[in-house]
Formats: C-alpha cells, structure tokens, sequence
C-alpha cells in the first residue's frame, strides 16, 4: 500500500512451501517482479491484490506446483499460477510449469 | 539456456529429489480476472479519494511471451473483459491520460467535472501463448468482448485447445475478435491416451466424444479432443491462420449451449426491414414482417491448414451454429461457403453436400453440411390469435412445420400440387417453448438455420393437428441485399398463389 515504486523490485528470488502465496503486490505500482522461482506454494503464487495496482512488471518468472488453499480468499481455492485483477501491468515471458 | 529455462530445470530436479515424480498445479496457469472496481483497501481507497477505476474496461498493458504447461485445468483463463479508450477511468477521458502521461491519476473535481465518452473499442491483443499438456483447456474464457488473440501454440489439450463460453455476442456488433496463427496439435504422441472429463455416459446424435470413449476398439484417439470450442454466444469473430494437427474434427460447437440454446451470431434487427408478404386463404389470415438483419459478421474462418485432421467440424445439435469459410479453406471447397450441422434443409439443398463418415457410436453417420450458398440462422415469432388457441387452450405450444417447397412449387398449379404431394415433403416440426429456441434469437419462440435462395413453407398446428392462424415475424439475420429467401405462410397449402410462380423460373407447365 505505497503507491508508485519505479525503483522497487524483486528478483532473482526463489519461494517455495508457502501456505500464503507467493508475491502479493498490494497497493503497489511500477514495481518489478522479475527472475524468481515459487515452487510447491498454496493459493495464488503471484498475486495482484485489489485492482487498483497498475503499471507493474511480472517478467521472466517461473512457478510450479500451486495448490489450493482453503482459509485465503474463495478464489484460492482454485488458484492460479499468476493471478492478475488489473490489466494495466506488464506480464511477459512467465512460465508456469509442472510435469 | 536461458535464464528462465535454467529456473525451469532447476526446480524439476527440486521436485524429484522431493520424490515428486509427478507434479502440477492443481488449477490454472494465468488467471486474467478483472474486477468491475477494485476491491479490497485499494478499492476503499480510490473510494474515499472519489475516483473510479474500471479495471475489466482498462487495455491491457502487455501479455506476451508466456508459456503455462501441466497445470490440472487451463493455461490461461480470462473473465468478463470490455477494453475500451479511457476504461481505466470509467470511460471519462482525461487530457493527460490520453497524451504522455498514462498513469495521470484525476483529482476528484477533475472527475466530476470530466464527461463521459462515448464507448470506443481499444484495440487489445493477448500475444505469443505457448499452453501444453493442460488438463482441461489450453485457453478458457467467458464474457470478452473485443479482444484479440495473436500467435498461439496449443498442444495436447486435455478437451481442447481454446474455448470461450461467450464473445462478443447481443449487442456487440461494433466489436471485433480476431484470433490470428494459431497451432494447435491434439496429440504429439498419437498412441497417447485422452482424458474425458466431459463423457456424459451415453451417446446421443451429437457427441463430443465422436470415438469409443473407453478407446478399447479404435486406433485413433483423438475424437473427443477438439482443436477450437466455439462460443455458445459468439459474433464478430473471425479466425485467420489456424493450423489443426492430429484431431478427428478441429472444431466443436458449441460449447457452453444448453440443451438447444446457444451458438447464435447476432445482428442488428431493423438494419433493413420489407414490407409485408400477405396471403388471405380461406378468410384467415397470417401477416408475416421480413426481418433481414446485417452489419453482422458472425463466425468466419480464413488461411485453415490441416494435418491428419479428418473433418472440420463436429456439432452438437442442428442449430448448433454457422461457420462462414472466407477463403475455401475450411471447407476445401469454395470462398463464401457455409459449414453447418446436418439438417432437413441443408439435406434436401442442391447446394449443400452432407458430409458422413464412420462413428464409432453411430457407425456411417452425417457430421456436418457444406453449402456453397449462404445459410442464415432465421427466427420465426408468431403472435397467434386462432380462436381454437383462445376457447380450447390446446395452443400454447402450437408446433411449427417449415418445408423447403422450393420444387415443389416450381412447376406451377399442376396435379402435382395436389394436398398429398405437399404433404409428402420432408419438413422440420418443432415445438414452441424453451427446448425449442435459443434466448438470443427468439426466447420462446422458433428458430432454424435456412439456406437463403429458397422458399420455404410455415405452417403451424396444435397437438390434434388443427392448424393455427396467427401474426408472424421472421428475421433472417446477417440476410445480405442481395440474398433472398421467401416464406408461404398459409393456413391452407400453398397452392396458386402468382408470388410462388413469380419466385421460380418459368417452366413449360406454366406456359
């Protein structure tokens, strides 16, 4: 919840055996999430919050094994790999992979 | 290697030291859902500052150069998206907003003060998706008006390779949905087994699962994965550059239709309206107004490649949908033709071919129609006012009968009018009500798909076959200037009227 953040990020990062997500991004703009590994986390791995986050970078990440969790919101029950609720942001070369 | 594919590789060692010799994520890739307005404490935010935020009308920034694979349903899903000009904003357009400042936040006077705009379409493309070996869908959607999709490659899908529940569809003539280079493989593995998760138990005229669904009995087992699902609503759509590889039938429609509804392509009704056809036998009457509908596009098709792909289509019911073949290409037949379901008009048109080949569940069986004339989805609204209807209450749900009587009317008044020849014709009987028709096009009414360039006959009859008079409707949709279709509406048989004469080509039994 602190606005614009052009000189933010988070990178090269590895997450894994969450039971609350990944990377939320609350509030947040301009930031850059890039080059990071989520592995084996529960409800949405990289999540935008309340669609009000906008101008943000999601690139070159790769998640797997995202699995439901039951005491996060409804939709995390049935979660995504990436979880975008506004479209003004950037997401491009992601992978999200299993086997 | 790049440094994603390092990442990648890393992580499957990961799981299999973790005794992970299988893993994926239980649901989906890439979940696009865009909220009406933010929610949360940013949604309370923007609230109390007094301005408004729209992120489902907002153009997407960037989507590109993804790749969501093994996940346990889609790779990527998307849900209720409108892009227009200025939807960040709600649609009020700001002068910074449009010049170089696209993250201009409007104070609250500005807000007030701004206009709305009349809604625009901001032109948006979800590019360069790479989905395998999702266990449902390599793209799923519902509710996307005006989006656009470039540069897919969709492979071993575990029902298909992309399906929208609805595009576009009522009201949305102004849109426009492309899906351009698309590569969708069935099966790269074609021993490979298929996953039903929608085998509903028993087999019906039209399955999805045109094969033995337990793949005991055939070599192939690519009949219950399909390349495209098309929309169960769905207009302005057109697919250009779609390769189809190791399917028994690349496209299926229609999805998401229940029981008959559903699979429409909806235009503008009134775009052009006719005067009135009138006939007056035995003191009764039917008026009947001629809709033709245009500014349509419907469901179009162009630059289609096959490889051991065995037939284009497999539809689900005989109003299923229309596909229009732009360049002959998916047809392999002619620019301009129609691929349709199998049906009473399509079977007895010189100008539609039935296509068969062998069902597993049905042996030879007729999968789809290809007329090289134009075939229009056509809604029949009678308004009935036979006194039988009002004092026996037999009519609520009069059946209709539509009879191509095309031939049957060419040779003018002759013997071979007579009530029986007529009544030999093969015709569709269809009862009003819910099962009968699709809420787009009408609701509770009648509906069928008609090739243009004939003259159909309607006539309707209660449950004791009394016939029923009435005011009639038609509307032909998508009905170009210069197609022309004809309707006898006619309590009697529609012996001797000059029009039908004047409809057919002069023959010497007329002279």
């Amino acid at each position: 919840m602190v606005g614009a953040l052009p000189l933010s990020f988070v990178k090269n990062c590895t997450i894994h055996h969450s039971f609350n997500r990944a990377l939320s991004i609350h509030g947040t703009n301009n930031v850059t999430i890039a080059n990071n590994l989520v592995f084996d986390t529960r409800g949405h791995a990289i999540f935008i919050e309340d669609g009000t986050e906008e101008f943000n970078i999601i690139k070159d990440n790769a998640v797997g094994l995202v699995r439901p969790a039951w005491s996060l919101l409804q939709v995390d029950q049935t979660p995504a790999a990436y979880w975008i609720v506004n479209p003004n942001n950037v997401v491009e070369n992601n992978i999200a992979f299993g086997r | 290697m790049s440094e994603r594919s390092e990442l990648v590789t890393t992580c499957a060692w990961r799981g299999s030291r973790l005794t992970h010799s299988f893993f994926r994520s239980s649901h989906y890739g890439f979940w696009y859902r865009f909220l009406h307005s933010p929610d949360g404490l940013g949604g309370q935010h923007m609230e109390d500052l007094g301005i408004k935020l729209c992120p489902n009308w907002t153009p997407t920034l960037s989507f590109k150069g993804n790749v969501a694979h093994s996940t346990g349903r889609h790779g990527l899903k998307m849900n209720e998206y409108f892009p227009i000009k200025c939807g960040r904003t709600c649609g009020k357009c700001f002068d910074r907003e449009i010049g170089a400042d696209p993250a201009f936040m409007p104070t609250k006077s500005q807000f007030d003060e701004a206009p709305d705009t009349p809604v625009e379409s901001a032109i948006t493309w979800y590019e360069d998706f790479v989905a395998f070996k999702n266990k449902q869908f390599g793209v799923w959607g519902e509710f996307l008006v005006d989006v656009n999709f470039r540069n897919y490659r969709l492979l071993d899908h575990g029902i298909a390779g992309m399906e929208f529940a609805y595009v576009n569809g009522k009201s949305t003539k102004f849109a426009r949905s492309r899906f351009e280079d698309f590569f969708l493989v069935g099966r790269t593995n074609p021993e490979e087994k298929v996953y039903l998760p929608l085998f509903e138990g028993k087999p019906s005229k039209y399955f999805m699962c045109e094969l033995d669904p337990n793949m005991a009995q055939v070599g192939t087992v690519t009949g219950c994965v399909h390349g495209l699902h098309m929309p169960g609503i769905g207009s302005e759509i057109t697919y250009s550059g779609i390769t189809f590889v190791n399917y028994e039938a690349a496209v299926w429609g229609c999805a998401w239709c229940v029981e008959l509804r559903g699979g429409y392509q909806q235009g503008e009704r009134g775009a052009k309206r006719s005067g009135a056809e009138r006939s007056k036998p035995c003191g009764r009457r039917y008026h009947a107004n001629i809709h033709f509908i245009i500014r349509s596009l419907g469901t179009e098709f162009e630059d289609i490649t096959y490889v051991n792909t065995d037939r284009p289509v497999t539809w689900r019911f005989d109003t299923a949908g229309i596909l229009n073949d732009l360049d002959g290409s998916l047809t392999n037949t002619v620019a301009g033709a129609s691929v349709v379901p199998t049906g009473m008009f399509v079977a007895a048109n010189p100008n539609c071919e039935v296509m068969s080949s062998v069902s597993y569940l049905h042996g030879m069986q007729d999968f789809y129609a290809v007329c090289t004339v134009k075939v229009r989805r056509t809604a029949i609204y009678p308004t009935f006012f036979s006194v039988f209807m009002n004092s026996q209450r037999l009519f609520q749900y009069p059946y209709i009968t539509i009879k191509d009587i095309s031939e049957h009317m060419e040779v003018g008044h002759t013997p071979e009018h007579a009530k029986e020849a007529y009544n030999a014709i093969p015709g569709m009987d269809q009862p009003k009500g819910p099962t009968s028709c699709f809420p787009q096009g009408p609701g509770f009414d009648y509906l069928a798909l008609l090739p243009v360039d004939r003259h159909y006959g309607i006539t309707f009859t209660d449950e004791h076959n009394i016939q029923v008079a009435g005011f009639v409707s038609v509307l032909a949709q998508e009905m170009t200037p210069d197609e022309k279709m004809m309707f006898s509406l006619s309590l009697n048989h529609p012996f001797g009227n000059p029009l039908y004469r004047a409809w057919s080509i002069p023959t010497e039994a007329h002279r």
